[in-house]
């Protein structure tokens, strides 16, 4: 790694590129499944290779290569200095970046048991256990159970003189129960609906989720929701468990708050925001008990590390404070287009991938309710979790979200099971409307499917969420 | 120069070809995938190239069968040192894996449809000729006042397959693709192309229909939530048509009873005038000979005049529910909600030009495309989305003004049900990173549910 970094860095200053960073990374993962009691994906993979960025004549240039051969290294960056030239030759307006310091620096993973280490058979006998307790129930068609862990160790150098080594080994697990009578079909899933969740520990976390235990309410809710009432529709309460607030704050803050966006270098694919750069500051985004934070330092979350894949130091950056719209999530490019610095948010998936700007962790910070508080005081109001469809428009901010399940709360108790409900709104409209947020289930839901950028480029991200309630929700059934 | 005797397919296979020898000692069957991708994208906004960048990578998978258990390992160096650790690797997960109770070894070798799916030319486009083609938007995008984003990617995309049965079979294919969207002070327009060769591309016309829908779309109106007649444009077709492709042609849901075709096989399903077919070796998309079990691909009828009439199948699948394969096994890499489906749809044009359908509309809306479509009921293919670059109301036979973009949820087999005329033309689509297209014609709805309006 160490060698053909330097070597990479060295050749590209002879060239006499502006600047230049590299990463060399090596990557690794396992993945099992099991679906209905027999095995159906049992994978353990391996990649290595460089990504080489470098800037010439007011132009980024990037090329990935899996081969670490010095030839090969030299060749990419002729092809990276071709690009950028190309790049250099159509802008109108100059390149700006704001600055980076020199850093030297390393960083693991905290964990306690080596996800790697622990023995197959010891895997492969949680997720049958737990397959089988999702199976004793017989509406139960379709029963899922997944593990998932990746570790990737990266290099980056840059043309400033940082050396930073970066070792980040993250941990998933999680079970679904497809139920069906030939009529309906309903699902599922345990802790979540992508695959689970994720965390960046070690096997202590998959141990910690309970899969087993969990298995059987998991199964039951499925069967009981094919003979669960609709929602009904209709401009109500919503409460959100955090499973869902954790999507609701990806797609309506998380996307919404990245500078690119904001300043148009999306629109030709995912598209703006509603946020642009006249509302920093200027803008209320949500109620006052509202407060969004980035926080690229949160313990465990998926979208944690010490630097970004530009050198830059992760930071915690609050988006929005007191329900104002406050920051952006942005790089070295973007942020001195509105006179700042670079808030640490470039991300890469990958030694093939350029970094772009990305959700590190981004959470709704916790607020004074417990969930039992929330409940007993809502006397009208509809109760949803677990994510089931998501779809928001380009600017982040009409959106429809349907949920796994719901329940009525009348009084201020849970009284019957609702399925297909989904809800609709805009998002400052809706975040103007949350009038309570708990704090005692607040946790890290690890979101392992943000896709974004051209070539698309697939990333974990975290939200920090606790169940909160809405009022004045148009909420409907599908 | 034949396929085979390109300097990557030898090497390929020369990669496969040890594999394939390694395993046989070491496990009872073995099979190898060996996917190769080089990715060159020039991206541009805000009338400027921002991004540039050129990725290239290969995978190698190996799939083995010990005893009934399959273990899978994959690596991106072809080293034999690296491609023998796998197999090993590979070897060793099968000994902790449960026995597989329908597993039956590896495919045999057939006989591989011949096409043409490689443009030599593209694989060697340059960083200036794809600058070129970004200048052309832009500088009439500019012209106009208005500013241009979007890409010019080319990708070239090497398979091989490999087994202990038999199976050796490569293929290379190229794809290259423009795409624009136009904005305005409030208006935006959007057209793309997609061809096998980059020289095909038409980027002037790209650049012409995206800059007329954004002028067309300045200074749009709230249209009330309700149910409209709608006329999709082939890309908005060809979104909905690519969820209806994931959903109701799943043979494991289907077989399972969970499928939008589950017990409905044989009967009419959606309107008489639509004709769906599984086409990977039609000639002007991306012709495509086999699969990822190294399988020919096969035309497949699966809606003939409304009937459901075929499904899809890759080995497995095929073997467990009584049906020969079509051709449509997945990359073995593919996340599980990746399930087997259609990789070339193709809905049949009809006779009824875009004009004539919009000279036939009392009144009802334009749709360009849609933008983030999710799903809300699998089984009735039950879809929320919206619309996205160019929506415009229609009264009288005429576009009489551009609409705010529209919620809409709606069942797509309730829709595909209310065709009034299907396009005279059939255009192919793709999605970034993926070589599976849909080729589809504009559709003329009776109605269509839309149930919010954006702000814009």
């Amino acid at each position: 790694m160490e060698h053909i970094a330097k070597f990479a860095i060295q050749e590209a200053e002879k060239l006499g590129v502006e600047y230049m960073d590299v990463r060399v990374s090596q990557f690794i993962k396992e993945e099992i499944e099991i679906h209905n009691g027999e095995l159906e994906k049992l994978l353990y993979h391996e990649d290595q290779g460089i990504g080489i960025r470098v800037l010439v004549e007011g132009g980024w240039g990037f090329v990935s290569t899996p081969k670490h051969c010095e030839q090969e290294v030299q060749k990419c960056i002729v092809q990276a200095i071709e690009l950028a030239k190309a790049s250099g030759a159509v802008r109108q307006e100059k390149l700006v970046l704001s600055p980076v310091e020199k850093a030297v620096a390393e960083y693991r993973t905290s964990l306690k048991r080596d996800p790697f280490d622990v023995p197959l058979a010891e895997k492969m006998e949680l997720l049958e256990q737990a397959n089988a307790a999702l199976r004793i129930q017989p509406e139960v068609t379709v029963a899922k159970s997944m593990m998932y862990m990746h570790r990737e160790e990266k290099l980056f150098l840059n043309s400033v003189g940082s050396h930073i080594y970066q070792e980040t080994t993250v941990v998933g697990a999680g079970i679904q129960a497809i139920a069906s009578d030939g009529k309906d079909v309903q699902v599922r899933s345990y802790p979540n609906t992508f695959q689970g969740n994720f965390q960046q520990a070690g096997y202590e976390y998959i141990e910690g989720l309970g899969l087993v235990e969990e298995a059987e309410r998991v199964a039951q809710e499925a069967a009981q929701l094919l003979q669960a009432d609709d929602c009904p529709e209709g401009v109500q309460t919503l409460i959100l468990h955090g499973s869902q607030l954790a999507l609701q704050i990806h797609e309506s803050c998380g996307h919404a708050v990245e500078l690119d966006r904001a300043l148009g270098e999306e629109s030709g694919f995912v598209g703006e925001s509603f946020l642009t750069s006249d509302c920093l500051g200027n803008f209320q985004y949500g109620s006052e008990i509202v407060h969004l934070t980035a926080d690229a330092t949160t313990e465990g979350g998926v979208g944690t590390y010490l630097y970004d894949d530009e050198g830059i130091s992760a930071q915690r950056t609050p988006l929005v404070a007191d329900g104002e719209f406050v920051g952006y999530l942005s790089g070295r490019d973007t942020a001195p287009r509105i006179q700042k610095e670079s808030s640490g948010a470039m991300r890469a998936v990958g030694w093939q991938n350029v970094p772009i700007v990305r959700m590190t962790n981004v959470h709704l910070e916790p607020g004074d309710f417990t969930v039992e508080e929330i409940i007993s005081t809502t006397e009208s109001g509809i109760y949803m979790e677990g994510i089931k469809s998501w779809s928001i428009d380009d600017i982040r901010y009409n959106f429809q979200f349907g949920c796994e399940i719901a329940w009525e709360i009348k009084d201020g108790k849970r009284i019957r099971m609702l399925k297909n409900p989904f809800y609709t709104s805009n998002s400052p409209e809706f975040w103007s409307h949350c009038d309570a947020i708990a704090h005692d289930d607040w946790q890290l839901w690890g979101v392992p499917n943000c896709g974004k950028g051209e070539p698309y480029q697939t990333i974990f991200v975290s939200h920090g969420a606790s169940t909160a309630r809405f009022r004045q929700v148009q909420i409907g059934v599908s | 120069m034949k396929i085979q005797e390109h300097t990557i397919a030898k090497a390929f296979l020369q990669a496969c070809d040890f594999v394939i020898n390694t395993g046989q000692g070491l496990a009872d069957h073995i099979a190898c995938f060996l996917l190769g991708d080089q990715h060159t994208l020039t991206r541009y906004a805000n009338n400027q190239i921002i991004q540039n960048v050129r990725k290239q990578d290969h995978t190698m998978i190996v799939k083995v069968i010990l005893s009934g258990r399959i273990g899978m390992a994959s690596c991106n160096q072809l080293d034999e040192q690296t491609l023998y650790r796998t197999v090993k690797q590979a070897v060793e997960l099968a000994k902790f894996a449960p026995i597989h109770p329908a597993v039956a070894g590896f495919p045999e070798q057939e006989i591989i449809p011949q096409v043409n799916g490689c443009d030599e030319a593209t694989e060697q486009v340059t960083a200036t000729e794809m600058a070129r083609m970004v200048e052309v938007i832009i500088s009439k995008s500019a012209s106009n006042h208005l500013r241009a984003a979007g890409a010019v990617q080319v990708q070239v995309m090497d398979q091989a397959v490999a087994n202990s049965s038999g199976v050796r079979v490569y293929g290379r294919r190229t794809k290259a693709e423009v795409h624009a969207v136009v904005l305005g002070k409030t208006g935006s327009g959007y057209a793309s192309d997609t061809k096998r060769s980059f020289y095909d591309l038409q980027a002037e016309e790209v650049a012409r229909v995206a800059i007329e829908k954004c002028q067309l779309s300045e200074g749009a109106i709230e249209l009330p939530a309700g149910d409209y007649p709608v006329i999709l444009e082939q890309k908005a077709t060809a979104e909905l048509l690519s969820y209806l492709g994931v959903l109701a042609f799943n043979p494991v849901t289907y077989h399972q009873g969970n499928g939008f075709l589950s017990n409905r096989m044989g009967y009419r399903v959606l309107s008489e005038q639509l004709s769906i077919s599984e086409d990977p070796l039609g000639k002007e998309g991306l012709p495509d000979g086999f699969d990822w079990d190294g399988l020919p691909k096969q035309k497949v009828s699966l809606i003939q005049d409304g009937v459901a009439t075929g499904m899809v199948y890759d080995d497995a699948t095929g073997k467990k529910y009584g049906c020969k394969s079509t051709g449509n096994a997945r990359y073995p890499l593919s996340p599980s909600y990746v399930e087997i489906c259609p990789s070339h749809l193709h809905m049949e044009a009809g006779k009824t030009s875009r004009a004539d359908m919009i000279a036939q509309m009392d009144r009802g809306i334009l749709i360009t495309r849609f933008h983030y479509v999710g799903v809300l009921h699998s089984k009735e293919i039950l879809l929320t989305g919206m619309t996205r670059g160019g929506t415009f109301y229609i009264e009288n036979g005429k576009i009489v003004s551009p609409v705010k973009n529209l919620r809409f949820t709606e069942k797509i087999s309730s829709a595909f049900n209310q065709v009034i005329a299907v396009g005279d033309e059939s255009k192919l689509h793709s999605w970034p990173g993926s070589m599976s297209t849909v080729k589809a014609p504009d559709l003329m709805l009776s109605t269509f549910h839309f149930n919010g309006a954006a702000s814009h």
